[in-house]
């Protein structure tokens, strides 16, 4: 057992697990569980909260589920070679980006346009969504191969003379991934970084000059452990 | 000994899909899809969202059942969480949801004396489901308010205050409180 102060961690993740942390709050518990580092309370603790609200749900009533809904799950993982189906919204996005190639990025070399189209990606692809700001911010990536794929629609310009720039943070240290804007509130961007080696990501606003370590706190988070 | 046995049985579907096993991925959907759907329905308020909800989540387990960490808790409370998140997100990405279900959310309040009745005063199902049903009405009045408009309601800790009128600090301690009690009663019971 830690000797450390696990009193706001664990608040904080009773408030996440719960679905209810604001993205000040999130970012907090992220700063607070980086410090900590390895920790095995804070994974206790975690697991402990997060299995306790997954059993909530069995408070309610169960709701009839239509029979051909497992049929079309698997059918669209068929279709899409295991990949996957996405919702109408998403797929758009993904097709988008493959055909249009919206990129706008800036600064530094790890994140560059993505050239390869994404879909009919490999059955190993993870997606995950970003928690925070307005808009949608996601990320596709495949565990244990570099690269990921980032785009948002609906994103908040950073303002002048700003960038959105992406942290990959396992531990306590955050490393950069890179820089990017939106063009009229949409951004898609690939880096070469292997994201899931990470155990959280998060975008900050930062100066375009894109710095080495955050000065503000994140906006976007996304959990990937 | 029977959820010792269920729990089981759970991770061991997971793995038969990990080998692309259909009917393994069919027993875990007829056994959870519906509970995931209630869950769905009652964050995100409509029926057609929490059907691409459910969907969502099982796709992930049919995609990536090795996500699954048997460490750190079980398979069915994994899926309900994958719900949740998604849900969550959902509502706080739609304003007409949003305000759907801030209306909603409202309207129990002022129809019902407890707003956990509206969750759980229906709840027939035996076991596990008796045993959450009990465990949150045993919380103090405050601490369940509080987890029921968060979990249920969606709600932000933030939103929470302003509904009740309790200080955000308030909030989050009732939250951590009534957590730590479900988890003593409910995570505990599952050992």
């Amino acid at each position: 057992m830690s000797t450390r102060d696990h009193g706001l961690i664990e608040e904080l993740l009773a408030g996440r697990a719960l679905g209810g942390l604001e993205p000040e709050d999130d970012a907090a518990l992220l700063a607070a569980m980086a410090a900590h580092g390895d920790c095995e309370e804070c994974r206790r603790l975690e697991a402990g909260f997060e299995e306790t609200a997954g059993l909530l749900g069995f408070a309610l009533d169960p709701v009839p589920v239509r029979e051909e809904l497992a049929d079309r799950v698997l059918e669209g993982a068929r279709v899409a070679g295991r990949a996957g189906r996405r919702r109408p919204r998403r797929r758009a996005a993904l097709v988008a980006i493959a055909a249009a190639l919206v990129v706008v990025i800036a600064g530094v070399a790890t994140l560059r346009p993505r050239t390869q189209p994404i879909v009919g990606a490999t059955s190993a692809q993870q997606v995950r969504r970003f928690q925070g700001g307005a808009g949608a911010l996601t990320m596709l990536y495949e565990p244990g191969q570099p690269g990921a794929l980032v785009w948002g629609e609906d994103l908040p310009a950073p303002g002048a003379g700003k960038t959105y720039e992406i942290w990959m943070i396992t531990g306590s240290t955050p490393v950069s991934a890179g820089c990017a804007s939106p063009t009229n509130g949409e951004l898609s961007a690939f880096t070469d970084a292997d994201v899931s080696r990470s155990d959280l990501m998060a975008v900050t606003l930062e100066p375009r000059s894109c710095p080495p370590s955050p000065t503000t706190q994140p906006v976007y988070t996304a959990t990937l452990a | 000994m029977v959820e010792d046995l269920s729990a089981a049985r759970d991770r061991q579907l997971v793995r038969r899909i990990e080998g692309g096993d259909e009917e393994a991925f069919r027993s875990l959907f007829a056994s959870y899809a519906p509970s995931a759907m209630a869950l769905a329905v009652r964050v995100v308020r409509q029926t057609q969202l929490a059907e691409e909800i459910v969907q969502e989540a099982f796709l992930t387990l049919w995609r990536s059942p090795g996500v699954f960490d048997e460490r750190r808790g079980s398979v069915k409370a994994w899926l309900m969480t994958m719900v949740h998140h998604r849900a969550v997100d959902v509502v706080r990405r739609e304003a007409s949801l949003r305000r759907r279900s801030d209306e909603m959310v409202v309207r129990i309040r002022e129809e019902t004396e407890d707003p956990t009745e509206a969750v759980v005063e229906a709840v027939a199902a035996p076991g596990e489901r008796d045993a959450v049903r009990n465990a949150l009405r045993s919380l103090p009045d405050d601490q369940r308010e509080v987890l029921e408009l968060m979990y249920f309601g969606g709600l932000s800790q933030s939103q929470v205050a302003e509904k009740t009128g309790a200080p955000l600090g308030t909030v989050k301690s009732r939250a951590l409180l009534g957590m730590r009690r479900m988890r003593s009663m409910v995570v505990e019971m599952e050992r």
